[in-house]
């Protein structure tokens, strides 16, 4: 039956058809056009619009070509006169309910309703509208976000689906019936008032018509006069593609890319509404410069620029320090012409970036054991996975896309084990979810493993034929104790043991982690004991299983390809290797520093030494993102010189002695490299805002010729083509079909993308098994009696610098808040929105009180985007990981007072 | 309190189901409106989250069968007839004074939840025309002074009570 031979006949064209094809996807195979309404990819087929009707000669009736299966010998017309007819009276009658004045519409040029009516000559006065008039129920528009106007809309049912199938919300849905349904929330409450709308404005990119659209677009331009640019959202590492409509240089809204690879037009409220930083007045369009009272003044770019490099040349008579922070939120050739202007030019080697404190231990600890550090699988893997195992990762907040892929396919049935001391959104999914004890990390795996290793549910052809040396790995289980392995993680053996059978025993596990476990001073071991697990099963290395480190920045995983990190080259070349150091000697035709750099917190630590008096930050905000902000802070203001370059006046911008003002991502061309190590361009979709504004990149570039050095770079091609010589993983990019190929790094030898990595062979040769010892768990003490876990919120991004600025975002979510267990508050006598003060030993804050079951008793959450509130205060910089300098930023021993 | 109450009843009520399917949402449903008298938010919540539908689709198709009362009901339910005798004898505009005379519309209930406005189809009384039914009990031959008056005895004898 499966292999029959589907054949059929559309308007006249042969068509092989594949099984469970409908006539509407026979069709489009051969490019026969069938007008729909309620058809949208990637739902379930709804059929309920009937614009897609079709003939099929011999059938009496007409069928809807979307939800109509393919027969073998079908003869399909979609243009006969009877279908016609048909759609023009369905236009007709839809019309009939549509109150809506594409006059003064937003949707007007785009509306599907409006141009099928245009198409097939209706003008919607064939029947009387006025009865249906009483029963539509006006608009809702007292959320910030989006308006929904219930009089335009068609009953089509995307929206429904949409946010029940993309988001898996459930925040809309049909209520009443007959001639009084309408599309609305619980209640009919308005998605204000309705706690399951998280703000992604998927519903608005999926609507046809007008009736839901962003509220703060209305009135600023619709589609013939506004441009459209497609480009990668500029927030976390998911990269989903966005399509900006921009009108006289101005950002009028944003919509998902429905051709994107990576999300198939799905956005979260960062991308759809987080945009408006781009137009904001406080941006920088000026260089700033302190005079001699210390008050920043205007000044030209090139007195800027000049200043820069007398300092630079100064410095280096004096023999001074340099150091340079580059940027995850840049793009890869702002990264790799910054790396090269301070390798080259300033002779430094102190070059981090933000990966420092996000996935460092992911670096350091997958190259020991895979031999690469990045996610082993493409995104589109989720779709074949059958049980994941999600260990700290709050991914609904920081992934939310990559998170609705997961859910949906464990809605399809997949496992979900979910690691996470923390009730978060995800646990709502999961099959299992063990609320560890903050940082006992190791001991669960580790305790894993050894059940594994007693039940014999490890895979020993991967074993034998794999790895180094399971032997010694098996004899540390041996000696292991489970008792106390599972006793210090805080969960029950039973669970563990059930978890272990899960992983191990599921056709396809796969492991996605993020900072839960990195962001420890013993994150590596943490990584390593990950790897540990899927290695001992078989479960990497082979299909769409794997160990995949999510990354929390758009373009973090470039940056760190670019070698925008201490003693790496690009493409994770040595620098303390005399043969990769030559290779790049030759490359930039100049001498490199011979010894490895300093990291992020070890350049804050030699300043405060005097050893470093010069720092440059590319597009960074350390003073919220980095651990110990007091300390961060007394390093910046210490530094004899510090240039600072960013789109705002950011709490880091403020210390600076120069300010040079940067262009956004819509501003530039580029490329940025997402977590699944996909390589996706970047366009410009407004020229600057300012006209003195230059590219990131092209700052540097212009400081590099004021040395007399000429890289000859034009434009990021220019740099992207040197990049494919420097990188070896970058070398089969071809950076002119970007837009219409898929890139993976790296390339097979055909110049072929490689989506999964390990596949057959690791690419170190054989991985490496290597017993952790579990760690000196976090201790509560009677000084400090809390356990304070340090994240992300869903509606804000990292410092805040951008997200921050959008108003709308900004009022859904205005002020941070602690979150805090009833059980605590209540001894605390503490209410909702009381004040409180936490204190650890490195310094204080104030903020708020969320009473919430989500965290444990004795254990806090706090998010860090706030400067109010600036959750970095806490955290500790002088314990770090032994092998990748992590701090501990994750937990901290906190008290908590009621102020 | 009365809260946790409520939430003690709808358990009791979902214990019937013990293995729940989807297709239990009706039978729950009906269960919570026969203890309860209507659904409101939280019954609706709790019981869509046991089933294991989302609560904003739970409402969706409750409020596609009229026999869920998705509002609290007034203590008072005034039926008027819009039969055809009815009309005739002038029931629209009977409606349209009561209408303004409550503040609220047909369908509707009054914000102090003591009156619930309704129309029905005729009554069967078509020679004592217009009719209204308050509750159980039948007024025939009425006219807006007769509602009005009988509107302002409810009110007075709850306000007082």
């Amino acid at each position: 039956m499966s292999n029959e031979l589907i054949v059929c006949v559309i308007d006249g064209v042969e068509i092989f058809c594949e099984e469970g094809w409908t006539i509407l996807d026979a069709a489009n195979s051969v490019g026969i056009y069938i007008p729909t309404l309620c058809y949208f990819k990637d739902i379930t087929t709804i059929g309920s619009c009937r614009v897609c009707s079709v003939e099929i000669v011999g059938d009496k009736l007409l069928h809807t070509a979307c939800s109509t299966p393919v027969r073998n010998g079908m003869n399909v017309l979609t243009n006969s006169e009877r279908v016609t007819n048909a759609r023009k009276l369905i236009i007709e009658m839809i019309l009939s309910r549509h109150f809506g004045d594409c006059l003064v519409c937003d949707a007007s040029g785009e509306c599907l309703l409006e141009k099928y009516s245009y198409d097939f000559g209706v003008s919607g006065n064939l029947f009387v509208k006025n009865e249906f008039k009483e029963n539509i129920h006006g608009i809702d528009d007292k959320n910030p976000l989006i308006i929904h106007d219930r009089g335009k809309c068609i009953l089509c049912g995307i929206c429904v689906k949409v946010c029940a199938e993309w988001t898996h919300r459930d925040a809309l849905s049909f209520v009443n019936k007959g001639s009084k349904i309408m599309v609305s929330t619980l209640y009919n409450q308005g998605l204000e008032k309705n706690k399951e709308c998280i703000y992604c404005g998927n519903c608005i990119t999926s609507c046809p018509v007008g009736a839901l659209g962003e509220k703060n677009a209305v009135g600023r331009g619709r589609a013939p006069e506004v441009q459209k640019v497609r480009t990668i959202c500029p927030y976390c590492g998911v990269g989903c593609g966005i399509v900006v409509y921009q009108k006289a240089n101005k950002i009028v809204k944003v919509r998902g890319d429905l051709k994107s690879n990576v999300s198939g037009g799905r956005l979260c409220i960062k991308g759809k509404f987080g945009l408006d930083f781009v137009n904001s007045k406080e941006r920088l369009t000026k260089p700033l410069i302190r005079d001699e009272n210390g008050n920043f003044k205007e000044v030209e770019f090139i007195d800027a620029i000049l200043a820069v490099k007398h300092k630079i040349e100064e410095i280096q008579r004096k023999k001074g320090g340099f150091a340079g922070l580059s940027s995850a939120r840049c793009t890869n050739e702002d990264n790799y012409v910054f790396q090269k202007f301070f390798r080259t030019i300033i002779k430094s080697d102190n070059i981090d970036h933000c990966a420092r404190i996000c996935h460092s231990p992911t670096v350091s600890g997958l190259t020991q054991t895979l031999g690469s550090a990045a996610m082993t699988n493409p995104i589109e893997d989720i779709e074949r996975v059958d049980c994941f195992f999600i260990i700290g990762s709050n991914m609904t907040s920081s992934h939310p896309v990559l998170s609705w892929k997961i859910i949906s396919r464990v809605k399809q049935g997949a496992i979900l084990i979910l690691v996470d001391p923390r009730k978060s959104p995800l646990s709502k999914y999961a099959t299992l979810h063990l609320q560890l004890n903050p940082g006992s990390d190791v001991s669960l795996l580790n305790a894993m493993c050894k059940i594994i290793y007693e039940e014999r549910m490890y895979d020993f052809d991967m074993l034998e034929n794999r790895t180094e040396n399971y032997k010694d790995f098996f004899k540390s289980l041996e000696e292991a104790d489970l008792d106390k392995l599972a006793a210090d993680s805080g969960i029950d053996e039973s669970d563990i043991r059930l978890a272990a059978r899960l992983y191990a025993i599921s056709g396809a596990s796969s492991i996605y982690y993020a900072m839960g476990i990195t962001q420890h001073s013993f994150g590596t071991s943490n990584v390593i004991s990950l790897t540990n697990l899927a290695i001992m099963c078989g479960k990497v290395g082979f299909g769409p299983m794997g160990v995949n480190p999510l990354r929390g920045q758009n373009n973090v995983q470039g940056a760190c390809d670019m070698g925008a990190l201490p003693g790496v080259l690009p493409g994770y070349k040595n620098i303390e290797n005399p043969a990769d150091r030559k290779f790049f000697e030759d490359l930039w035709q100049t001498t490199l520093p011979e010894k490895k750099g300093k990291t992020l917190i070890e350049i804050m630590n030699a300043i405060l030494d005097g050893e470093i008096n010069f720092l440059y930050i590319m597009g960074e905000n350390p003073v919220i993102s980095d651990p110990n902000s007091n300390k961060t802070l007394s390093a910046l203001e210490k530094v004899d010189f510090l240039v600072v370059q960013d789109i705002f006046l950011t709490e880091t911008a403020a210390l600076a002695d120069i300010v040079i003002p940067a262009t956004s991502f819509a501003e530039v061309d580029g490329t940025f490299t997402n977590t699944e190590r996909r390589v996706q361009k970047v366009n410009k979709v407004i020229e600057p805002i300012s006209k003195g504004l230059v590219d990131d990149w092209g700052i540097i570039n212009k400081i590099a010729e004021l040395f007399g050095i000429d890289w000859g770079y034009k434009g990021w091609k220019d740099i992207f083509n040197e990049i494919k010589r420097a990188v070896g993983v970058y070398s089969h990019i071809d950076p002119d079909l970007l837009e219409s190929k898929q890139y993976f790094w790296p390339g097979d030898e055909y110049g072929q993308s490689v989506k999964r990595l390990h596949q057959n062979k690791f690419s170190r040769g054989k991985a490496i098994l290597s017993y952790q010892e579990p760690n000196i768990p976090y201790k509560i003490t009677p000084e400090y009696p809390y356990l304070l876990i340090i994240g992300r919120l869903y509606e804000h991004y990292h410092t805040g610098t951008m997200t921050r600025k959008s108003s709308g975002i900004e009022s859904l979510k205005p002020y941070t808040q602690v979150y805090i267990n009833p059980k605590d508050s209540m001894k605390l006598k503490l209410k909702n929105d009381d004040w409180v003060k936490i204190t650890s030993a490195n310094g204080e804050i104030k903020a708020r009180v969320l009473i919430s079951l989500e965290v444990k008793p004795s254990n806090l959450f706090i998010s860090f985007h706030y400067k109010e509130a600036i959750a970095n205060k806490l955290t500790d910089s002088s314990n770090l990981d032994a092998l990748s300098k992590m701090a501990p930023l994750k937990v901290t021993p906190v008290n908590l007072e009621a102020l | 309190m009365e809260e946790i109450k409520t939430s003690n009843i709808v358990d009791n009520i979902l214990k019937k189901y013990e293995n729940p399917k989807k297709s239990d949402l009706s039978k729950a449903l009906l269960d919570a409106q026969n203890e309860f008298g209507y659904l409101n938010e939280d019954i609706l919540k709790k019981i869509s989250a046991y089933i294991g539908v989302s609560a904003t689709e739970a409402y969706g198709f409750a409020s596609f069968y009229s026999m869920y009362n998705l509002e609290k009901p007034g203590k008072y339910i005034f039926k008027i007839c819009k039969g055809t005798a009815c009309h005739i004898k002038g029931a629209k505009r009977l409606i349209n004074e009561i209408e303004q005379y409550l503040g609220i519309k047909e369908g509707e209930t009054t914000p102090d939840g003591l009156i619930k406005l309704e129309t029905s189809s005729c009554l069967g009384v078509c020679a004592l025309s217009p009719v209204l039914i308050i509750n159980d009990k039948t007024y025939v031959r009425v006219n807006s002074k007769i509602v009005k008056s009988l509107i302002d005895e409810i009110r007075a004898e709850n306000f007082n009570g």
